[in-house]
């Protein structure tokens, strides 16, 4: 920095100095340097060119300069007001000089000056300006409008200003007036002024309503709306309107005496200024609501919400603010569609990332919604959802979950390294849900998103599925994603399924037996060739010919390719058989018990399509062994898989650390050798692909639970009910048969499979889970 | 025998049609209980369509003895009939009016094995006969037990085969054994050309008292004529009969000739007689190029007529039999041993169970062409070892023979078959 050094007149001080630069451009003096000291030494300070003195003390801006402190070696902070910033409009009067002379009249009376160039010229005065423009822009929240308008001008082109250069740049230029837009009564129980504010909030020191009921101090009931708005009000000739009004909305208690006098006034006082206005309160109904529907339809989607939330919540409960509540409800409503679907703010106040995804409409339980979010850890942090004048704190109930697919995206805009972004969540309404909206709020910012809900409801089984593929089994917050969001969701779904929409149908082909020793419950789903082997391997079987087989078609896709084949079966099998179809896809428990319901004969045969003999008699044993035992229950058999293998020898409970430590049923000797499995013995629950259970038992006890979908655990939970009748359940390991497990089902895709088992097996755990681990089953 | 024997021949194609070994055997059978004065119906499935309108037989003979069986191709995996109406209603209507007094399949491929139920449910009395011309029960690789890796299968099981047909799972395997074993369980005698078939049926669950090892035999033991002067260097000469394929050994048997030994290449004549007819087009095109190249070592001669087979026997002193699968009875060994000549064959399967080894005929390491060519070499160089394996060929059951045995158990009431079989198999 090379300053020069101004000369002592008195006394030999030296006190260093610098004109940065110094111009004449059109009418305009523009000079900006610096004196050592100048705030906390000079007792005066001025330029002096062509006979006229410019006093820097008062017609400069005298301006903080660090950078000379630490040029001058002086401590960093303290009185760094060296600077000055000279800008005036010369008028008509023109200086013909060119030489300027800098003096300074210190407190101690020295008196010092130096001589320095005035250099003329547009040109170069832009060309200097856009070398020191870093300087300049942040002196223009400092500067008159008029001075702005100036400095932007001397530029070329001319300086393009952004919001945060003129951020309190309408400090002087702000007058004394707030904008009112609005001031009226709602049923005389509320007062409402509504406007723009030219400044902060915080520049105002008091705000006061005066009148017939006395002073009401309005700023604690004041709300500025969140989104900036265009100056509504005057701006005096040559001077910038306001860098950033905001509409505001007060909202008062109503007073008596209101309703004698109405004529009211403001005041305010700001930044040392001072203005009254005289305020109309209007109160008569019509009026009001025109006047604060049309105020509120003025403004952005963003803060008429904002507006009508605050609204909302000041109207008296109850049947007296009721017609006003429902009408901003439906303004509110109506305004949903105008929000944008996301946020992604990154300024000085917040950054945060709302993207919600997903909505899925659950009858009976809410809106799931699925998304993620994420905001600076520092944030007070919050999601809302409101819909019909009440908020839901989402992100108190939502379950985070990892999102490696938009961590990427996170990474990028500097969030780091977020663990759980996803979020899914639950959220009760009423039905027919009205239209809603996410309220973010992230330290003092507030954005709202519009949720766009899905025109219709799902079909139950596409509703169920939708609602599974949100389960993520890795999620760190499996068991209470399921207790309180997926597991109410898909039960209330399920629950709400429409009955069967066919004709449910019984037809017999050939003659049943007179007095059958058992019912065969057999469900068929996907494949229907499996009871084309099964015949194939019962029909040889004198027993089976004294058994009741009723193929219960659970698929209205095979229903009809299986009635045209029953005749045929029948006829080259010899073996008769019941074909009950329940007119729908009821799922395994719903099949058989609609078989069950059809059955005659006292024993009961629950059994898989996917299950074949090994050899003859397989039947008459396992009865007779069910009648020689009086207190069974269900008496199951062993099942092997086509290579011999156990499949099936009982089930007992286990706990899966995989799931969070929901209990599964375990088949133990599963894949084992089954030759040292023998005799009957006693276990906690058989499957239902093969199990022998009393008619009347299994219909005084409900059936099986229809409760599971599509089949998975309704065994097990069939079981513990028979055995809270203080009945046991048993295996007969003499009986043998072949289970080719999971062939009669084929849902093909995997994870959908898995999200199916998961939603039943956290059914099941819920019913007994608690049984089961203080060993009482 | 009195003519109230009435025999259902059930054949999975006509000899007219289809020249294979099993639908041969099948009317041979028939035509030979005709021969015996027994009343016999052949029926041969056609994959034709009928062109009668309303039932699916069409007559093969104006006598109505022979008739075709119209049917849909079926489900190739568990040899299943689609169309059941043709087999509880046109197949049961055939029954009830020829009333059979046994029933025997020489198979259920392309029939559907509906058909032996068929039978029973028709009558719990008649004898129901299963003749095994293959290992199709088992294998569903063409019945070959050959892998579809080209090697030779010891032993089905449910994760093997899928292995081999990755397109059905292995429970889709154990339930095509089950299904199948369902209807073989109804089925009072399953007979097997070779004891070799027979013991893989009994090893994969066939009860081993119902599985007899009966040839289906030769129409003569003897050729009608035999050549007035015999060339003094038949042991130098070696024949190949019947189909040319990969499976048969064609390659196997190229390479060999390729091996021999200079002074032995111009010393033996090796000539093939069959078909190339049905094999792949670049198949086709290789052999023919080796067989020029290994002329005139090699010969290859063309297609023959059955009627032919003897004649072309009487020029050669050996035959070659290379198939690299399991192969159950070659007609090629029975018709060897009718001409009274020995045979070199692969040491597997039916082919090592009808050639006594260095009793009259040779073996060599299967699918192995050097050890055919060691054993070339050695057949060709000894003419004294030739003569004492041809004087100990020994003759061929004859097809009345084995009719004669078949008819007693035709003959025998189902719960005295178990019995009769015992004797049978003790005598055989």
């Amino acid at each position: 920095m090379n300053s020069q050094t101004l000369p002592g007149h008195a006394s030999a001080v030296h006190i260093p100095a610098q004109l940065d630069f110094a111009h004449l451009a059109g009418h305009c003096l523009i000079a900006y340097g610096w004196i050592a000291g100048l705030s906390s030494q000079a007792a005066s300070a001025a330029l002096n060119a062509g006979g006229r003195r410019f006093d820097l003390l008062n017609e400069a801006l005298v301006i903080s300069r660090p950078d000379v402190s630490a040029h001058l070696g002086l401590p960093a902070g303290e009185d760094d007001g060296h600077g000055f910033f000279l800008l005036v409009e010369l008028g008509e009067s023109v200086l013909t000089d060119t030489q300027l002379r800098l003096s300074l009249t210190t407190r101690g009376g020295e008196v010092a000056q130096t001589q320095w160039s005035l250099i003329p010229g547009a040109e170069v005065t832009a060309h200097t300006l856009r070398l020191h423009e870093r300087a300049m822009r942040v002196l223009v929240p400092r500067l008159s409008p008029r001075q702005v308008q100036l400095l932007t001008q001397l530029f070329q082109p001319p300086l393009q200003l952004r919001a945060s250069d003129l951020s309190g740049a309408g400090h002087r230029a702000i007058g004394p007036a707030l904008h009112m837009a609005l001031s009226c009564a709602l049923d005389a129980s509320l007062v409402v002024l509504a406007g723009t504010l030219p400044v902060e909030l915080d520049d105002f020191e008091d705000i006061t309503l005066q009148g017939a009921a006395g002073d009401q101090p309005v700023l604690p009931s004041l709300h500025v709306l969140p989104q900036a708005v265009h100056w509504p009000g005057p701006v005096a000739a040559g001077a910038l309107p306001p860098a950033r009004p905001r509409a505001f909305l007060a909202l008062l208690p109503w007073h008596e005496g209101y309703a004698r006098q109405a004529e009211l006034e403001l005041h305010h006082r700001a930044q040392a200024t001072q203005g009254v206005q005289r305020l109309t309160l209007r109160q008569h109904g019509e009026d009001v609501q025109n006047r604060l529907t049309a105020w509120l339809r003025e403004l952005t989607p963003d803060n008429r919400i904002a507006a009508c939330e605050q609204l909302l919540a000041a109207l008296p409960a109850g049947e007296r603010g009721r017609h006003w509540r429902e009408s901003l409800v439906l303004l509110a409503e109506s305004t949903i569609g105008e929000l944008p679907n996301a946020v992604e703010g990154k300024d000085e106040l917040a950054s945060v990332s709302v993207f919600p995804e997903r909505i899925v409409l659950v009858p009976g339980a809410g809106l799931l919604l699925e998304g993620w979010a994420n905001a600076d850890p520092g944030l007070a942090f919050a999601v809302h959802y409101c819909c019909n004048g009440e908020v839901q704190t989402v992100s108190e109930r939502w379950v985070r979950r990892p999102r490696p697919d938009v961590r990427a995206h996170l990474a990028e805009r500097g969030f780091g390294n977020v663990d759980e972004p996803g979020f899914s969540c639950l959220i009760p309404v009423a039905w027919p849900p009205r239209p809603g909206y996410l309220r973010v709020q992230a330290g003092k910012q507030v954005w709202r998103l519009r949720v766009r809900l899905p025109e219709a409801v799902e079909p139950t089984r596409r509703l169920v599925r939708t609602i599974l593929t949100m389960v993520d089994p890795q999620c760190s917050e499996l068991r209470r994603h399921l207790d309180q969001h997926i597991g109410p969701a898909v039960s209330a779904t399920w629950a709400a399924r429409p009955r069967p929409r066919g004709t449910a149908t019984v037809q017999h082909f050939g003659p049943p037996p007179a007095r059958p020793i058992a019912s065969l419950v057999i469900p068929l789903f996907g494949r229907q060739d499996f009871a084309d082997y099964q015949l194939a391997l019962f029909t040889d079987d004198p027993e089976l010919h004294q058994a009741e087989i009723i193929y219960v078609v659970d698929d209205p896709t095979i229903i009809h390719d299986f009635r045209q084949r029953a005749s045929d079966l029948y006829a080259m099998h010899g073996l008769a058989f019941t074909l009950a179809y329940p007119g729908d896809n009821l799922g395994f428990a719903g099949a058989s018990n609609f078989g069950a319901a059809q059955a005659s004969a006292p024993l009961l045969l629950l059994l898989n399509s996917d299950v074949f003999p090994r050899q003859p008699g397989w039947l008459g044993q396992l009865c007779a062994r069910y009648r020689a035992l009086p207190d069974i229950a269900l008496l199951g058999a062993k099942l092997l898989y086509e290579d011999g293998s156990v499949q099936h020898a009982g089930m007992v409970s286990r706990r899966l650390p995989d799931w969070q430590g929901l209990w599964i049923n375990d088949h133990p000797h599963k894949g084992l050798d089954p030759a040292p499995l023998s005799g009957v013995i006693e276990v906690p629950a058989v499957t239902a692909a093969c199990a022998l259970i009393d008619t009347g038992l299994y219909r005084s006890i409900g059936g099986l639970s229809e409760d599971y979908i599509i089949g998975d655990f309704e065994d097990s939970d069939l079981c513990y009910r028979a055995r809270q009748q203080g009945r046991v359940c048993r295996v007969d390991l003499d009986v043998v048969l072949y289970h080719l497990e999971r062939q009669s089902q084929d849902l093909g895709d995997a994870q959908w499979r898995t999200a199916l088992t998961l939603y039943n097996c956290w059914l099941h755990d819920a019913r007994w889970g608690q049984a089961i681990a203080e060993g009482r089953l | 025998m009195s003519t109230s024997e009435r025999v259902l021949v059930i054949a999975h194609a006509h000899p007219d049609h289809s020249l294979g070994g099993g639908e041969l055997a099948a009317h041979g059978h028939f035509r030979e209980l005709r021969r015996q004065g027994v009343e016999a119906l052949f029926l041969a499935r056609s994959g034709e369509p009928s062109g009668h309108a309303g039932t699916p037989f069409t007559a093969r003979r104006a006598d109505g003895s022979e008739l075709l069986f119209h049917l849909p191709p079926v489900d190739h995996f568990r040899h299943s009939q689609p169309q059941r109406t043709l087999v509880y209603r046109d197949f049961r209507a055939l029954l009830e009016r020829f009333r059979p007094t046994a029933v025997h399949f020489h198979h259920y491929v392309h029939l559907g094995v509906e058909l032996i139920r068929e039978v029973r449910r028709w009558s719990t009395q008649v004898p129901i006969v299963l003749t095994l011309h293959d290992y199709l029960g088992i294998c569903h690789a063409h019945g070959q037990m050959l892998k579809t890796s080209g090697v030779l299968c010891q032993r089905a099981s449910p994760l093997d085969c899928h292995h081999c047909f990755p397109g059905h799972t292995p429970p889709q395997f154990f339930l095509r054994e089950l299904w199948l074993k369902s209807f073989f369980a109804l089925v009072d005698v399953f007979v097997s050309p070779s004891r070799f078939l027979r013991d893989r049926y009994v090893a994969w669950g066939l009860p081993a008292e119902r599985c007899l090892v009966l040839e289906n035999g030769q129409t003569a033991e003897r050729p009608a004529e035999q050549p007035a002067v015999e060339p003094t260097d038949l042991h130098q000469r070696f024949l190949v009969l019947g189909q040319l394929s990969r499976l048969k050994g064609t390659p196997v048997l190229i390479d060999a000739v390729r091996a021999l030994p200079k002074a032995v290449a111009r010393q033996v004549r090796i000539e093939i007689h069959g078909s190339i007819q049905h094999a792949p087009e670049e198949f086709r095109s290789r052999f023919l190029a080796d067989v020029t190249e290994l002329s005139p070592t090699l010969r290859y001669c063309g297609p023959y007529l059955p009627q032919d087979v003897d004649g072309i026997v009487a020029t050669a002193g050996w035959l070659i039999i290379p198939s690299v699968w399991w192969e159950n009875s070659p007609m090629v060994i029975q018709e060897a041993c009718r001409n009274g000549r020995p045979v070199i064959a692969s040491n597997i399967g039916g082919m090592a169970e009808k050639v006594a080894a260095g009793v009259h005929g040779l073996h060599f390491r299967a699918g192995n062409p050097a050890d055919l060519a060691r054993v070339i070499a050695e057949a060709a160089a000894d003419a004294e070892r030739w003569q004492a394996l041809r004087a100990a060929v020994p003759l061929p059951p004859t097809i009345a023979a084995t009719v004669a045995a078949l008819r007693q158990l035709y003959a025998s009431p189902r719960e005295r078959l178990p019995a009769e079989l015992a004797t049978l198999m003790a005598t055989s």
